[in-house]
């Protein structure tokens, strides 16, 4: 967000001229849900060839507009035209009839099973003599489809040992073979929200590919930076109607930022922090610390310091935190010293006793509990603080999940909700509230933005600066260089297991991270 | 924990001090009003059940069933079936099916037998010795699924067969009956208050513990946490395995209560007698956690067992065929675990509406396609 100028790099097959048979064209749609008018004569033209961004935070209607593309729901008005014929919005059947294809952020594979059974539950089997699949065959076709995007996978391993771009990879094949190229439409979900920054890159080579067959490809993604990178047009709504549209190429992440958050406040510009005095007390002290892909890193942490951590995939980035706050054990060597005092037991409680607690990379499989209330979420790790004698008291209960889901600014009337009720931002924010609510003295936090829109972003992001400036130190590791760009003092950068580099605040920027990141990629080649 | 608040208290004055957006003052209620809730179907619906089920049976039996007999009968009898469910609630909570439930209190129950009547233990004794071999019990069970990390279906599928192999050798596979059985030894199970016998305010201080365990201690939140989500409670600090330990060793004790109180109602150590507790335990629990908030709790597993009682005892008095009371079960569990189904839809849809209605904050959206901010 913050220097991040527009990095356009847009293939020549991008630039579409008119084209007004081809590609999809939506004229006023419109729906109303039960007293909200949820679209409002929505226009939406995805040129044959382009890679489109559909824009907006969560709520302002694009999941509306595709599932009325999907043919979920029927709209009250509009009609739609693909590739020149008439398009049945609303209907399901047509949309699978007109070539609209659909990749969601979760993939919809079976990872257990292995690239040839996933891609064959869709497109359907070879068969051999007797009627018998032949897997020859079979595993043969779905190297071919691969083959035809570039991926080179062993079609018959389970898809557990691939990594997420090459799972990515498949869902988009199965998705988009089987229909004859160059025409219809392929929509994205969030294809990148799984992907570490390096496969990225791969995964929009994949997204051009597609698009250059003629394909129109309408993409949905948080990550503006990527958006630019990918995207030659881009639509932008909120509130159910279509503010901006237009090309890529002139437009910067800061201009779209604004434009998708219309009056709310983005500052995500850093409020001048004084810098860390070094006579500050060190809260974290790591030395020498070996873990599965560490490799004997020296690190501190002071009072109200933000360290970040950056780094590709495997470079032990995602292990860090985990380790620091006693989450992982296994094959961990070195030195971890609280306030001066060894960590003696590389445990959760252990950590948490000594005041450094953990919120984990992914929130749904690791940080909510899917069937308590978002009360008993935040107050989990509090509970032996809420009781009366023995006794769990209900009333303290209640009243500290309404002060802890206060005081990270979300709304405390959730509280008695299923906290699956709330949207990723929302949950995210329990999660951090959960843990601010035992007095850490070090948080240490793993892909704390995932899949969160810009404006609860930006709440947990001063939530994060506040705690900080109260004494809180901050350890944070994330994929998302814009989490490290817009709370951290200082950021180190880890490279096959060992810091690589120190960036200070002064020097920080998106480039500087991406450069030291991917330096090893770099040296790699030569 | 003055620190905790004093951190609370700073946020929330902070918040207050700059007004940012997500604080507001908590709208009004859309929602049902909570005596609706409390007393919807959806909460309390085995009651209703219950409740049909009376007054179905005291319109088909008129003489014979709305007595105080029957409410005897159904307490006496299925305060023993009450206790097994109940034993296995705890460990469902931290999800663990304990599938050697059954033949655990079988074991008990001719263990208490063989030590009174073949070994000639003294009653206190072989009372106590037999509460161990339950305790003993689940530890092995626990040893074997937290220890082994065998899935709990399958590991208690196995040690709850091995338990059937000791149960056939001590007892010879036949029922152990002697003098020793019955006495003060038979008067534990059959002294009753007012025709209530003891099972049944054993079954009552059990559900009270189980009902205050699962609900007003950090232990309970903590088996509840480890159920829903073993991961995310691991990196809570919670230590998931001691949980799930302790969740078994529950289960065992329990078995190992209700097998003594089974020998000394019926007078006999039998074999056969304890395996058949296994389902309807399972049922009862499984309907209780369709109550009172949809998960496994004391209180709704206690209705469940009298309503499943109830109606096999007046299936009993209008002479109904052998296979009814299956049938009854059966019919009961899918009902109960359908309504609950189409009660739940139903409310989703129309709190979904009424978050239209209400339109307020980005909060509760859930996920994209919600547009509860629009009006914002």
């Amino acid at each position: 967000m913050v220097e991040a100028t527009a990095n356009t790099s847009v293939g020549a097959a991008g630039s579409v001229g008119d084209s007004g048979e081809r590609g999809v064209h939506l004229r006023g749609v419109s729906k109303t849900f039960p007293s909200v008018k949820a679209l409002d004569s929505v226009d939406l033209d995805v040129a044959p060839g382009s890679v489109h961004a559909l824009l907006g935070h969560n709520g302002c209607g694009k999941s509306t507009l595709v599932k009325i593309l999907a043919g979920f729901h029927p709209p009250d008005e509009g009609t739609g035209t693909i590739d020149g014929q008439e398009l049945e919005l609303g209907s399901a059947v047509d949309a699978e009839r007109a070539g609209i294809r659909f990749v969601h952020q979760e993939l919809g594979l079976v990872n257990e099973l292995s690239a040839v059974d996933n891609v064959g539950f869709v497109l359907g089997h070879e068969h051999g003599l007797l009627g018998s699949i032949s897997w020859r065959k079979q595993a043969a076709k779905t190297r071919e489809l691969l083959a035809e995007f570039g991926i080179e996978l062993d079609p018959m391993a389970p898809l557990t040992e691939a990594s997420p771009v090459e799972r990515t990879a498949v869902a988009i094949v199965r998705a988009v073979a089987g229909w004859s190229r160059g025409r219809g439409l392929l929509v994205l979900d969030e294809p990148t929200a799984a992907l570490p920054a390096r496969e990225v890159d791969d995964l929009f080579r994949l997204i051009r590919e597609v698009a250059d067959s003629g394909t129109a490809v309408l993409l949905i993604s948080h990550r503006l930076d990527e958006v630019m990178q990918v995207c030659d047009h881009a639509t932008v709504m909120r509130s159910g109607k279509v503010i901006w549209d237009g090309g890529t190429h002139d437009m910067s992440v800061r201009e779209f930022a604004k434009l998708i958050a219309g009056a709310e406040n983005l500052e995500l510009e850093q409020t001048a922090r004084p810098p860390i005095d070094p006579s500050t007390p060190v809260v974290l002290e790591v030395s020498k610390l070996y873990g599965r892909f560490l490799n004997g890193i020296d690190l501190s942490v002071r009072r109200g310091e933000i360290v970040g951590v950056a780094g590709l995939l495997g470079s032990g980035r995602e292990e860090l935190p985990y380790i620091v706050a006693g989450a992982v054990a296994e094959g961990v060597l070195g030195r971890i010293e609280i306030e001066g005092e060894p960590l003696h037991k590389q445990t959760v409680k252990a950590a948490t006793e000594r005041g450094v607690v953990l919120v984990p990379a992914d929130r749904a499989r690791e940080g909510v509990f899917a069937e308590f209330s978002v009360r008993e979420n935040v107050t989990l790790a509090m509970l032996p603080g809420l009781r009366t004698g023995k006794t769990l008291s209900p009333g303290k209960d209640r009243e500290a999940g309404h002060r802890w889901l206060q005081a990270v600014q979300a709304d405390p009337s959730v509280a008695e909700r299923p906290i699956t009720t709330l949207s990723g931002g929302n949950q995210q924010k329990a999660v951090i509230a959960r843990w601010l609510s035992v007095d850490p003295k070090l948080l240490a936090l793993s892909e704390p933005t995932a899949g969160i829109d810009i404006g609860a972003r930006t709440t947990i992001y001063e939530e994060i600066r506040h705690r900080a400036e109260e004494g809180l130190a901050v350890l944070m590791s994330s994929s998302d260089s814009e989490d490290l760009l817009a709370v951290c003092d200082r950021v180190i950068v880890l490279r096959d297991g060992v810091i690589v580099t120190e960036i200070d605040r002064t020097q920080l920027s998106k480039k500087a991270v991406v450069i030291a990141m991917e330096g090893a990629h770099g040296e790699e080649n030569e | 924990m003055s620190d905790l608040v004093k951190g609370g208290d700073v946020a929330a004055a902070r918040n207050g001090a700059e007004a940012p957006n997500g604080v507001e003052p908590p709208p009004s209620k859309a929602a049902k009003p909570s005596w609706r809730k409390a007393f919807g179907f959806r909460n309390v619906g085995v009651v209703y059940v219950w409740i049909a089920i009376i007054i179905l049976f005291s319109i088909w039996a008129p003489d014979t069933f709305p007595t105080w007999d029957t409410v005897r009968t159904v307490l006496n009898q299925n305060a023993i079936a009450g206790l097994m469910a109940l034993a296995l609630i705890v460990p469902l909570s931290a999800q663990i099916f304990d599938l050697s439930v059954g033949n655990a209190m079988g074991l008990c129950n001719v263990i208490v037998a063989w030590l009174l009547v073949e070994q000639g233990t003294p009653m206190g004794l072989a009372i106590l010795l037999t509460l161990a071999a339950g305790v003993l019990i689940g530890l092995i069970n626990a040893t074997i699924v937290i220890g082994a990390r065998i899935d709990s279906f399958i590991g208690t599928l196995a040690t709850g067969s091995l338990m059937a192999a000791v149960t056939s050798i001590l007892s010879n596979d036949q029922s152990i009956i002697g003098p020793q059985l019955g006495g003060s030894f038979g008067d534990i199970a059959t002294t009753s208050v007012q025709g209530i016998a003891v099972p049944v305010f054993l079954m009552l201080i059990v559900a009270i513990s189980v009902w205050y365990l699962l609900k007003y201690t950090v232990t309970g939140r903590r088996i509840y946490a480890t159920g829903f989500n073993q991961d995310g409670a691991r990196l809570t600090g919670i230590k998931t395995g001691k949980v799930r330990y302790g969740s078994l060793i529950v289960s065992g004790a329990v078995a190992g209560v209700a097998g003594v109180l089974l020998c000394s109602q019926v007078s006999s150590g039998s074999p056969e007698i304890g395996p058949p507790y296994l389902l309807d335990a399972f049922a009862a629990a499984f309907l209780g956690a369709t109550q009172f908030g949809g998960r496994f709790n004391a209180w709704g597993t206690v209705i469940a067992v009298l309503l499943l009682g109830t109606g096999k005892t007046g299936l009993v008095l209008v002479n109904a065929p052998v296979w009814a009371p299956s049938m009854f079960s059966g019919v009961v569990l899918l009902l109960a675990l359908i309504l609950t189904n189409v009660e739940q839809t139903m409310e989703a849809r129309s709190w979904i509406s009424a978050k239209f209605k209400r339109g307020s904050g980005d909060n509760g959206a859930p996920g994209d396609g919600t547009p509860a901010e629009l009006k914002a």
